[in-house]
């Protein structure tokens, strides 16, 4: 039998097909980076982790069509994490839940449970809180250049400036989130 | 990063849950490998169906796919419209043996999304009433379960004439599997078909003149993509794989998007 916790995650996503074991795995490794993306993005973590079930639900059913080099897994998630947030922010309701696709039931958890999610988010959420006071065309740069990986002529036609713009705007977000980590008198 | 062995934490939850929908998914591919291919609809474009029973003095070349042919003509006997008086009008009676020309090399096709279902085959050819045909089979090589597509030569060579690569028929090809196929210019080297659950890169065959050696040469494409059939009704299906985009790369490096209306 593998051991499934040496795998890549590309290897993991590749297994999943026939291993659902390997996406638990690949579940585990990145769930409190989701949680902790989409709790800084939502504002909270109920709504939080309510899309990270259907980021991965979505990510269970699209992990065959993962293309190993295109772009790192977490990269892949976050792209996933985005656009179920924005499905959630327009309310985009029409087509059943991919966790309904799935026939996996709708989970209601308790504070309790929830404040322990958030205590361990926190500890994993390094870069969250200070990303989210930037400025918002400094905090989507670097969420598009730095936790996606995404290129810069790709972010630049996405966001409709220049690769110049992009570059200058991911410099001054990482120079001012390096700022605010400096110890305070 | 340590996840608390508690059940009451959400994370280990839906954890829980997805492995069980992921064990449900493996359980339900595995039962869908046994089923067949069913046959692919043919296009609104075709005229009348039918032809003669027996695939005489012209095959595909491929055995099994002659004997498609043969069913196919068996169970759609000719049927020309006729007036009261008993002449014919309408098109001639569509006849599903290849032409002169014969048929394109054979397209193997790795079934599944993955390929892991074995392999299918498929041909296309130039029919003696003048459509372009694809004929083709599932990895259990069963005549009785091939699919047969046939859209009018002239009409795909107008949508040849305007975009590199046209999808010509679609349907199933077995329990969540569906395919759409078509013909590609012969300039197209890759090919990926947006289906309703995400793209997938089409299965090219080599170029092939239908017609002759004096005909611009095409190539015929296959997509295969699983599509979990209770998504959505009948109809809206259908047309959520008919108007899949296409996105061609040509051999001088230029990809271009066929856009299909959705």
């Amino acid at each position: 039998m593998r051991d499934l916790l040496r795998l890549t995650d590309d290897e993991l996503l590749a297994a999943t097909r026939d291993d659902p074991e390997a996406f638990g795995v690949f579940y585990s490794r990145h769930v409190d980076f989701v949680i902790a993306f989409l709790r800084q993005s939502t504002g909270d973590i109920e709504t939080a982790l309510d899309l990270t079930a259907e980021v991965f639900a979505a990510a269970l059913v699209a992990s065959r069509r993962y293309r190993a080099g295109e772009a790192p897994a977490r990269a892949w998630l976050v792209g996933i994490a985005r656009n179920k947030r924005a499905d959630a922010h327009q309310r985009r309701g029409r087509e059943r839940s991919m966790r309904e696709r799935l026939g996996m039931p709708h989970r209601e958890f308790s504070d309790a449970e929830m404040e322990r999610v958030e205590l361990s988010a926190d500890a994993s959420d390094g870069y969250a809180d200070g990303l989210a006071e930037l400025p918002p065309a400094q905090r989507e740069a670097i969420e598009a250049r730095v936790i996606e990986e995404r290129d810069y002529a790709e972010i630049a036609a996405d966001t409709g400036t220049s690769q110049a713009t992009v570059r200058q705007r991911v410099s001054r977000g990482l120079t001012r989130l390096a700022r605010t980590k400096e110890p305070r008198p | 990063m340590s996840l608390p062995r508690s059940e009451s934490d959400p994370r280990m939850t839906i954890r829980a849950d997805l492995v069980a929908a992921g064990r449900r998914r493996v359980a339900k591919r595995q039962r869908r490998r046994s089923a067949a291919l069913a046959t692919i609809a043919v296009a609104g474009v075709l005229g009348t169906a039918g032809a003669a029973a027996k695939i005489e003095g012209s095959s595909t070349g491929v055995p099994v796919l002659d004997r498609v042919l043969e069913i196919s003509a068996e169970r759609h006997p000719p049927a020309p419209s006729r007036s009261r008086d008993g002449e014919i009008v309408g098109p001639p009676p569509f006849d599903v043996r290849p032409g002169p020309s014969g048929a394109s090399p054979p397209v193997e096709l790795p079934w599944g999304t993955d390929g892991s279902a074995g392999t299918g085959i498929g041909v296309a050819y130039l029919n003696r009433s003048g459509h372009l045909c694809f004929v083709v089979v599932g990895p259990e090589r069963r005549a009785d379960r091939g699919g047969l597509g046939c859209t009018m030569e002239r009409i795909v060579r107008d949508w040849l004439a305007t975009a590199p690569a046209a999808v010509t028929t679609a349907g199933g090809a077995g329990r969540d599997l569906s395919a759409v196929n078509g013909f590609a210019r012969a300039d197209v080297v890759a090919l990926r078909y947006e289906a309703p659950d995400g793209p997938v890169d089409a299965i090219l065959g080599e170029p092939w003149r239908p017609g002759g050696a004096s005909a611009k040469p095409i190539r015929p494409f296959v997509a295969l993509f699983e599509l979990e059939t209770d998504r959505l009704d009948p109809r809206s299906l259908m047309r959520a794989i008919s108007n899949g985009n296409l996105t061609a790369t040509l051999d001088d490096g230029r990809v271009v998007e066929v856009r299909r209306g959705r």
